[in-house]
């Protein structure tokens, strides 16, 4: 064990040290011994449900791309027990990278957090040249894939062991989203979302530092924190820290929105502002916007924000400009400091419920 | 009206429609109504219309043009579109 863990290390250079959130399995030969579309009688691998089951729990998701037959192998997974841990498998004769690709795309997260496992050299320089982001391993680290920086570095909050069914949750909403006809905005409606903003308090910590970690694309600077640095917020008198949580008719999202808001003098600074990708879709960002605008309109305050550019968070400045700010400064790193003139504020869509303490 | 320019102000005006509730069945959607002033935009709409902008007219807005004047009406969609289309040929 040690001498393979020795040998990832001097093989392997990460391409990335982001988090790893999905980790993409081939089958054949890695997941089990054997090929199946050759008649073999595969068996799963040495531990490697328990592999399995244990980043699951860490939520780093799960999927396949393997070169076979779909029902063949999805009947295998079923009865080894596993199949369910696998999000959008895809099991079809294309081209890996595509495959790949469509998970990606799927599950709305980058490139640069996934691992693609797959014994064939072929197979990862495939996905490689394609997607040069995603991690690729041979099949021998399955077991050490726990012990990879980019997996163990990741602090696992009690939110962590749910990612998995909340996937499943959407994967049903995306269903019904897709047979139901009118516009975006009447399905939201069907959904009966609430959206709760709360002060955070220290349970909420670990899954605030996570998620400044974790989300890249509604996010308003980038800037990460850290646990410690966020306590002291938390407990600051001239600070803010907020967290939201949104919920409808099929569950929870968990708490997929940050908020950290300065107060100094007459002005409210928001430093900074992210919400999870999981409500990407759900047109509840400019909901929590909203909210600091009308709080910052009846109490007073100007309103200003910080922006920085990223490769990822062109989202944000859309939401941002099309909230109603407008840039006041902007240094020659790029760093824009919004204003919002606080007139005619809007209002809350009609398809979510707001819920303050 | 070159046909360009008509194809795009039709084809944006039913992109509009079919994607916001916020107009009245007797408010009429002109070419100069201003569509954030009529009702609440939400931030996935202003993708949407971003994106489909940038697909269908083969345009990329670039950061210092993603501004609300730029897309509050077809009118200034049209100015937007034709100035990065003639920056671009």
């Amino acid at each position: 064990m040690e001498i393979i863990k020795e040998k990832l290390k001097s093989e392997a250079k990460p391409v990335s040290n982001k988090a790893i959130k999905c980790v993409v399995w081939d089958l054949d030969n890695t997941l089990w011994h054997g090929t199946l579309a050759e008649g073999d009688d595969v068996k799963l691998k040495e531990g490697v449900a328990d592999v399995i089951k244990a980043l699951d729990e860490r939520g780093i998701l799960h999927s396949i791309a393997s070169k076979n037959n779909y029902d063949d192998a999805v009947e295998k997974l079923k009865e080894f027990g596993v199949f369910d841990y696998f999000l959008y498998p895809q099991i079809n004769w294309n081209p890996k990278s595509s495959s790949v690709g469509k998970i990606r795309e799927k599950l709305n997260i980058g490139a640069d957090t996934f691992i693609f496992i797959d014994d064939q050299p072929f197979e990862r320089e495939e996905v490689s040249a394609i997607h040069p982001e995603v991690e690729c391993i041979d099949s021998e680290y399955y077991l050490i894939l726990e012990e990879m920086d980019r997996i163990k570095s990741g602090t696992v909050s009690d939110d962590a062991s749910q990612r998995r069914i909340r996937y499943m949750e959407d994967i049903e909403r995306k269903n019904e989203e897709e047979q139901f006809i009118g516009t975006p905005e009447d399905f939201l409606a069907t959904l009966g979302m609430k959206f709760k903003i709360s002060q955070a308090s220290p349970m909420d910590l670990v899954r605030a530092e996570e998620l400044t970690l974790r989300t890249n694309q509604l996010n308003s600077t980038g800037i990460t924190y850290s646990y410690e640095e966020l306590e002291q917020y938390m407990k600051s008198d001239s600070h803010q820290l907020l967290v939201c949580e949104l919920t409808d008719k099929y569950g929870s999202y968990g708490k997929i929105g940050l908020v950290l808001v300065e107060f100094k003098d007459d002005v409210m600074l928001i430093k900074l502002l992210l919400m999870s990708c999981r409500v990407a879709a759900r047109g509840v960002g400019s909901v929590l916007l909203t909210y600091l605008i009308k709080y910052a309109s009846n109490s007073g305050y100007k309103l200003r924000a910080n922006f920085r550019r990223t490769p990822r968070n062109r989202q944000m400045l859309v939401t941002y400009q099309f909230a109603g700010f407008k840039e006041l400064d902007k240094d020659e790193q790029g760093n824009i400091l919004f204003e919002h003139e606080l007139i005619s504020p809007s209002g809350y869509p009609k398809y979510v419920q707001l819920v303050t303490e | 009206m070159p046909e360009v320019e008509l194809g795009f102000r039709t084809k944006t005006r039913q992109f509009i429609e079919n994607n916001m509730n916020v107009f009245d069945e007797d408010i009429d959607l002109t070419d100069e109504t201003n569509i954030f002033t009529s009702g609440f935009v939400n931030s996935t709409f202003a993708m949407r219309l971003l994106n489909f902008l940038e697909n269908e007219f083969s345009i990329t807005v670039p950061d210092d043009e993603i501004l609300l004047s730029n897309f509050s009406s077809v009118d200034s969609m049209w100015s937007l579109t034709s100035k990065l289309k003639g920056e671009t040929v």
